[in-house]
């Protein structure tokens, strides 16, 4: 026997994925799988040599991004419509706290990203030659429930579509870039210089911390035989996940409905 | 019946957008370009941080563009009038940034360096050389087809037995097969181009070491035609 708070949470993770289902994200995500199949289409008779391992490169890169892209954005608008719709003051109105709304949210959200992900996986099983193809689905699926979390929060926070997508955009490309960044950072002068250069190297490095190490999920190198390391990534999408959780916490008890 | 006159108006102005956007495509078409101005590559860290960290994907697109570079939009430049420094660059991009893949080494080796004057054919190979140096296991293919133009293509026969001598003292892996490390047997064996080329193409297609039909199909058309190419290879 479930307990009625728990029944809410579960049925609330059901609306949002009729809500899903509703606005399209199932075809629009199939429609970026497709574009992705005929970009690496394209580039198999494009390339002279490594066919199959170009082929699965770029397949694996657009669809990451597209998906990515495609799930932010229907989290974003979805969310922020319930905001402005008043849609999530009849679910408050029920005995449900602010909390056990968005666990709600967010498990239908995550379901959706990880069906996304796994749908992501499949046009790879006609590559029998590529290796790593299980794993690197598992970790698409982890990085797409982080961006999802990611997006409902933001969403939730900013409450305008432009600026939150904006926000995600930034903070996304910034998660898959920044070990690059700090690398550079460290060059500029991290450990020499005046204080002002040593500023200039660390603010990168203090906001990287701020975000999930992103370029760590999905790795392409793991198609082509690179050494694959699932575990870490499964640990750093729990801890994002629970940092963002907390930020909705706040967020929400300061929030006025 | 006003409802179906403005539906036909509707469309009427949707043909009539689409015809004018057709007509002024065709009236603006893409600039020609007819010289190649091949430019320094950006650095290995922009290219890196703007493909995402994606360095797989990001060597094939420069790989892609040096392949065709040759061809803007149709109209083939003759291959030697690419600078060969600003060329090696662009491969050293792509090497480094994918260190895994033959891409560039097999521009190197049969595209570039089979056209140009003997000076721009020896650079490239001397740069195929310097990059087997440093994984002589896995890009050892590489430099046998070195080993071929060095001796059909440039004629320098010390060149062809400077690069075998380096398959035989260098290639240290047992799986690899035994005729790379007897490359100098072929060339003593004095076979002529054709069955030279039948023997390396044969032996690396049963090393297992061409998997791709495009690669097969570029390799073998080096070997019917006989004659260095002097456009892109997916030129028609």
């Amino acid at each position: 026997m479930k307990q009625p708070m728990s029944r809410a949470v579960l049925g609330l993770a059901r609306l949002t994925l009729l809500e899903a289902r509703r606005t399209a994200v199932g075809k629009s995500a199939l429609a970026a799988i497709a574009i992705a199949v005929c970009l690496a289409l394209f580039v198999d008779r494009v390339v002279l040599t490594d066919q199959e391992r170009a082929t699965v490169v770029t397949y694996a890169v657009i669809v990451r991004l597209a998906v990515v892209l495609t799930l932010g954005l229907a989290i974003i608008a979805n969310t922020v419509r319930d905001l402005n719709e008043r849609i999530i003051d009849n679910f408050l109105a029920l005995p449900l706290t602010r909390m056990q709304y968005v666990l709600g949210k967010w498990l239908g959200w995550s379901l959706v990203a990880i069906l996304c992900a796994l749908s992501c996986g499949l046009p790879l099983l006609g590559f029998s030659g590529t290796p790593g193809r299980p794993q690197w689905t598992l970790s698409f699926a982890a990085e797409a429930v982080v961006v999802a979390s990611l997006a409902l929060v933001l969403a939730l926070g900013v409450g305008r579509v432009v600026t939150a997508m904006f926000a995600f955009c930034a903070m996304y490309l910034f998660a898959r870039v920044s070990s690059m960044l700090v690398l550079l950072s460290g060059n500029m002068g991290a450990d020499q210089g005046s204080l002002l250069d040593r500023f200039d190297a660390r603010y990168v490095e203090f906001a990287g911390y701020l975000l999930p190490r992103l370029d760590r999920f999905a790795v392409t190198a793991w198609l082509s035989g690179g050494p694959v390391r699932l575990g870490p990534d499964l640990l750093q999408a729990v801890i994002y996940i629970c940092l963002l959780g907390a930020v909705a916490r706040i967020e929400l008890r300061r929030k006025q409905f | 019946m006003r409802t179906v006159a403005s539906q036909v108006q509707a469309w009427l102005l949707l043909g009539f957008c689409l015809l004018a956007n057709v007509v002024f495509q065709r009236q603006n078409p893409p600039a020609r370009v007819d010289i190649v101005d091949l430019r320094q590559p950006p650095p290995e860290v922009l290219v890196r941080t703007a493909a995402l960290g994606e360095n797989a994907f990001a060597g094939y697109l420069v790989m892609m563009f040096l392949q065709n570079v040759d061809v803007p939009l149709g109209r083939a430049t003759p291959l030697a009038d690419l600078e060969r420094h600003t060329v090696i660059r662009w491969l050293d991009l792509g090497l480094d940034l994918d260190p895994d893949t033959g891409y560039p080494l097999l521009l190197a080796a049969r595209h570039y360096a089979e056209t140009g004057s003997p000076e721009q054919r020896r650079m490239m190979l001397d740069w195929v050389y310097r990059r087997f140096e440093e994984r002589p296991n896995q890009r050892w293919p590489w430099l046998a087809h070195a080993v071929f133009v060095a001796r059909h293509v440039l004629h320098d026969n010390t060149l062809a037995e400077f690069y075998a001598a380096a398959l035989r003292t260098q290639v240290s892996d047992p799986t690899v097969p035994s005729w790379v490390r007897q490359m100098d047997l072929l060339l003593r064996a004095d076979l002529g181009e054709t069955a030279d080329a039948r023997v390396i193409l044969g032996g690396l297609i049963a090393a297992g070491q061409i998997r791709s039909p495009a690669e097969l199909k570029f390799l073998e058309s080096r070997l019917s035609s006989g004659s260095p190419p002097s456009a892109s290879p997916t030129s028609p």
